[in-house]
């Protein structure tokens, strides 16, 4: 309904009380001017009235635009927050879950910083890997080192270990830090998994000469805390 | 008299009435949980240095970003007051100072000044 139309009524009553000033008979000059008086009055209330109604919908007006952005940004936060969460999940795959816990929970910052600890140093090397491996298929030779790794990887973790890097077969991990249980202790954890390692090595022999490979498979390893 | 300071908070505006300079001005927003206690007083204060005033000289300036319904009646009762008292012989200005971005609050300016029989009205865009 157009606004005219909406106040339709309160326009006719102005229109009748001006007509009736200019041509009605009063009874004299001041009842004229008090009538004349109230009609002003009433006028105004209209246009307060219609200002007031005018305000208030364009405040309504604005709060619903205000309350569609809002929506819009909360949207926009939402996808944020999905691609901030699968680029996360990616990332977590190249960092030791301790290190990435660490960073992700905000207990350490991303920054380059020294810092001095005492750690226990775990380092593992198989024994003429190429020589060893030499024979087999590039595809056979990936699928060797990759269960070979999540193996070994996986024991690390659940003695506590934070993954530091792979070079080619050789692994390096580290106890200590972020997470310690005290120097003793992270030494004796790291001992317990290299032998945890060495037993579930012999465990994959069979399986790796089924695949192709000539020797079995030794182990070297190296521990020193400092 | 005494000057009126009301600090202005996130619902209602800084009121500044420097009697003695005969500046008077309201800045900021108004939507206040409760109009009466909160205009109440600066009725009252503006009540009081009107009926003083005579034939005297003052100025007012509203600086709104934006206004309730009920800010608004507030606001046409205090133009009342000051078109009244530049009806018995005050020379009244007042300033309705906008953003130019807001069409809402000049439009409002507009037509509050078409109200005003008496008094001065003086539309102004807000600097910056």
């Amino acid at each position: 309904m157009p606004s005219e139309d909406l106040f339709a009524a309160e326009e006719g009553v102005i229109s009748a009380a001006e007509e009736l000033i200019a041509n009605g008979s009063f009874a004299d000059r001041e009842d004229r001017q008090r009538f004349a008086e109230l009609l002003k009055n009433y006028q105004k209330l209209f246009r307060t009235t219609r200002r007031l109604m005018r305000l208030s919908d364009r405040n309504e007006q604005q709060l619903n635009a205000m309350g569609q952005e809002q929506r819009r940004a909360n949207e926009i936060i939402a996808q944020k927050n999905k691609e901030l969460e699968a680029l996360s999940k990616k990332l977590s795959k190249y960092l030791s879950p301790q290190i990435y816990h660490s960073i992700f929970t905000g207990a350490q910052n991303v920054e380059i910083a020294s810092n001095r600890k005492k750690l226990t140093i775990f380092f593992s090397d198989v024994v003429n890997f190429t020589e060893t491996t030499d024979k087999l298929e590039s595809e056979d030779l990936t699928n060797l080192l990759n269960r070979y790794l999540t193996e070994m990887s996986n024991i690390a973790l659940e003695h506590g270990a934070t993954i530091d890097k792979y070079i080619g077969d050789a692994i390096m991990v580290f106890f200590g830090d972020p997470e310690t249980k005290g120097v003793k202790e992270d030494a004796r954890a790291c001992v317990r998994m290299a032998i945890a390692m060495l037993r579930r090595l012999r465990e994959l022999q069979a399986e790796w000469v089924e695949l192709g490979a000539e020797k079995p498979f030794h182990l070297r390893v190296g521990i020193n805390t400092g | 008299m005494q000057n009126l300071e009301i600090p202005a908070t996130a619902r209602t505006p800084a009121v500044l009435f420097d009697f003695g300079q005969h500046q008077l001005k309201i800045k900021g927003e108004s939507y206040p949980e409760d109009v009466t206690e909160f205009y109440g007083p600066v009725f009252s204060a503006l009540d009081t240095y009107l009926a003083n005033l005579g034939e005297g000289q003052c100025r007012f300036d509203f600086e709104l970003i934006y206004l309730n319904s009920s800010s608004a009646k507030a606001i046409m009762m205090l133009m009342d007051k000051l078109d009244l008292a530049a009806s018995k012989g005050a020379t009244v200005d007042v300033y309705w100072h906008y953003d130019k971005e807001d069409d809402t609050m000049q439009e409002l300016g507009e037509e509050f000044g078409e109200d005003l029989e008496n008094a001065k009205f003086h539309l102004e865009k807000m600097a910056g």
